[in-house]
């Protein structure tokens, strides 16, 4: 599993540990994440690790956003890398989700 | 005219390769520099092509591969993919639903806003040839 966790003040705090996030990974990190999002409420995902994603990786993102709503948790985006924010630009993933710099951005939100 | 071609085989597990291949005719053909943004275009615009083909042009299979050739001159660069999977009509594709409701449909989308211009063909022996364009 390529995910490193920290739990702070109710909120989960997710790394993401991989550079790439397409469609060769994507079924593998929505399997891997419902298991680490389980009983979370307030979830923050961080993506600074991440240097690409492309539309699979996009909807893997989209899946596990999806899966939070519908237990009413939520969940935020932070330490996106310059190549993907091209792409959360262009599918106006910013529109969806909240899409910050910093984990301490993040914990001032939620 | 500069010219790069790559041949890989129809597998998911080939898109770090096909994008590093995109990085690297970038830098060595159109002289862009590593920070460049235009590359992380071409990277993202040539891995989404490539994933059509491997899952919906040839359906995943691994016994076969397709070709992608990159050639740039003064005013453009430009992708070209070979596959002799399904044919794709890009005019039955749907427009994409970008309000979160949808996890996928985004591939053929980004391509058109990354690329100045993408044509789909099919030539006369049934090969499927893809161009996409970028001006320089």
């Amino acid at each position: 599993m390529n995910f490193k966790t920290m739990k702070e003040n109710g909120i989960m705090d997710i790394r993401y540990e991989n550079s790439i996030l397409d469609a060769s990974n994507s079924d593998e990190f929505k399997n891997d994440i419902l298991r680490v999002i389980a009983e979370n409420k307030k979830i923050a995902l961080d993506l600074s690790e991440v240097s690409f994603v492309d539309s699979s990786g996009c909807g893997a993102l989209l899946f596990c956003l999806r899966n939070l709503a519908a237990k009413e948790c939520e969940l935020k985006l932070y330490g996106v890398q310059q190549p993907v924010r091209l792409l959360f630009e262009l599918v106006r993933m910013h529109r969806v989700v909240d899409i910050l710099n910093t984990r301490e951005e993040v914990l001032q939100l939620f | 005219m500069k010219i790069m071609e790559l041949i890989v085989t129809n597998s998911l597990d080939e898109l770090e390769n096909i994008r590093s291949f995109a990085h690297k005719a970038c830098v060595d053909l159109a002289r862009m520099v590593e920070n460049d943004a235009r590359i992380s275009r071409v990277e993202l615009g040539v891995n989404e092509v490539a994933v059509n083909i491997i899952k919906h042009a040839n359906r995943g299979r691994k016994d076969v591969s397709f070709r992608i050739v990159l050639h740039v001159s003064l005013h453009q660069l430009n992708v070209e993919f070979f596959d002799s999977g399904n044919r794709f009509d890009p005019t039955a594709v749907s427009p994409p639903c970008l309000d979160g409701s949808r996890e996928n449909g985004f591939g053929i989308f980004i391509v058109s806003k990354l690329f100045d211009k993408v044509v789909y063909l099919q030539n006369e022996t049934g090969e499927n040839h893809t161009i996409l364009t970028l001006l320089l």
